[in-house]
């Protein structure tokens, strides 16, 4: 491990994982469950699709702890994994009424259920749009905002120069731009 | 890009939290503790109690029927008090000694017998078949 830039608590934890230490593989699993989770739902647009992908890329990373030399940070080494798992699944052709269950949910809770059926209404026609990005040009769209990376990261992670990840973001939006334009009026605050 | 596309994004795209079923899957899920429920405990408690309680009451009854009973106990005359012979067909063992005015046997080993029983023989001579009824 020799020039990795680690905490003390993350050094912990890999060299505990690195010895198959149970409680160091759960830890490991509680502190990135989200992230890994969060980017392969965005990046898939499929709750069983990205189980399917976390779930791969967990394996990868505990099964190759041994691998990682710390050229990286880790934290940028767990989103490589969790990136190449996504690209390595193939999209899924069809989706199940992607809004059901947030409407559902919507229209269970309390307060002003027409607001907020416009938000979930919103948010879904925006992923939907995203999800028919690239596979590309998505990553970097949810790196960026569901992760909140900035470009120099996302070109760490992807493997690719900043300037390739400005390129792709900004196609990117300009696609959504045309996609999604008929719905700016109907936004609410 | 319009602020509206960039907000629009953040909140489409917002980060979620995984599922308990992603922990499941990988064998990672949070492990249940298993507790005795509190009555049980409370019950098991109590028996203990009565049981060595009343093993205890049994014990010291034994013990104070022996000196309750306002014999006079010693060796046989003509023994020493410090010797035992054979008594029994399966290896118990006595030592003969005077009750007040009468021969008695002190049973001081059975084979197979749970308590140690210095037990007074009220009869001459202890056999097989006072043993047996004990």
């Amino acid at each position: 491990m020799s020039g990795m830039v680690l905490e003390g608590a993350e050094r912990e934890l890999i060299e505990g994982c690195r010895r198959g230490e149970r409680d160091a593989f759960r830890a490991l699993f509680e502190t990135y469950q989200d992230k890994i989770y969060s980017i392969a739902l965005r990046f898939s647009g499929d709750e069983a699709l990205a189980m399917d992908i976390a779930q791969d890329t967990f394996l990868k990373l505990f099964s190759s702890m041994a691998e990682f030399r710390g050229d990286a940070t880790f934290g940028t080494w767990v989103y490589r994994l969790v990136v190449n798992s996504c690209l390595d699944h193939k999209r899924r052709s069809w989706r199940m009424i992607p809004m059901a269950a947030e409407v559902m949910a919507v229209l269970r809770a309390p307060g002003d259920a027409l607001h907020g059926l416009l938000h979930a209404e919103m948010r879904g026609r925006v992923q939907y749009a995203v999800e028919k990005l690239p596979a590309e040009q998505r990553i970097v769209v949810v790196l960026r905002y569901t992760e909140g990376l900035a470009y120099e990261e996302i070109a760490s992670v992807v493997g690719c120069s900043m300037g390739t990840v400005a390129s792709r973001l900004n196609r990117a939006h300009k696609t959504l731009e045309r996609r999604l334009s008929h719905l700016k009026g109907s936004s609410h605050e | 890009m319009s602020d509206w596309l960039e907000r629009e994004l953040a909140r489409g795209l917002a980060p979620v939290a995984a599922p308990e079923a992603l922990g499941t899957r990988l064998g990672l899920a949070p492990a249940t503790r298993w507790e005795v429920p509190r009555l049980a405990l409370a019950v098991a408690a109590a028996v203990v109690l009565v049981i060595g309680g009343s093993y205890a009451a049994s014990r010291t009854e034994a013990l104070d029927l022996r000196w309750a009973a306002g014999v006079s106990v010693r060796p046989a005359e003509g023994e020493s008090g410090t010797g035992a012979r054979l008594v029994r067909c399966d290896g118990g063992a006595g030592s003969p000694l005077r009750v007040n005015a009468d021969k008695a046997t002190v049973l001081l080993a059975h084979s197979g017998f749970e308590r140690s029983a210095h037990t007074l023989a009220a009869a001459p001579e202890a056999d097989c078949h006072f043993c047996h009824s004990l």
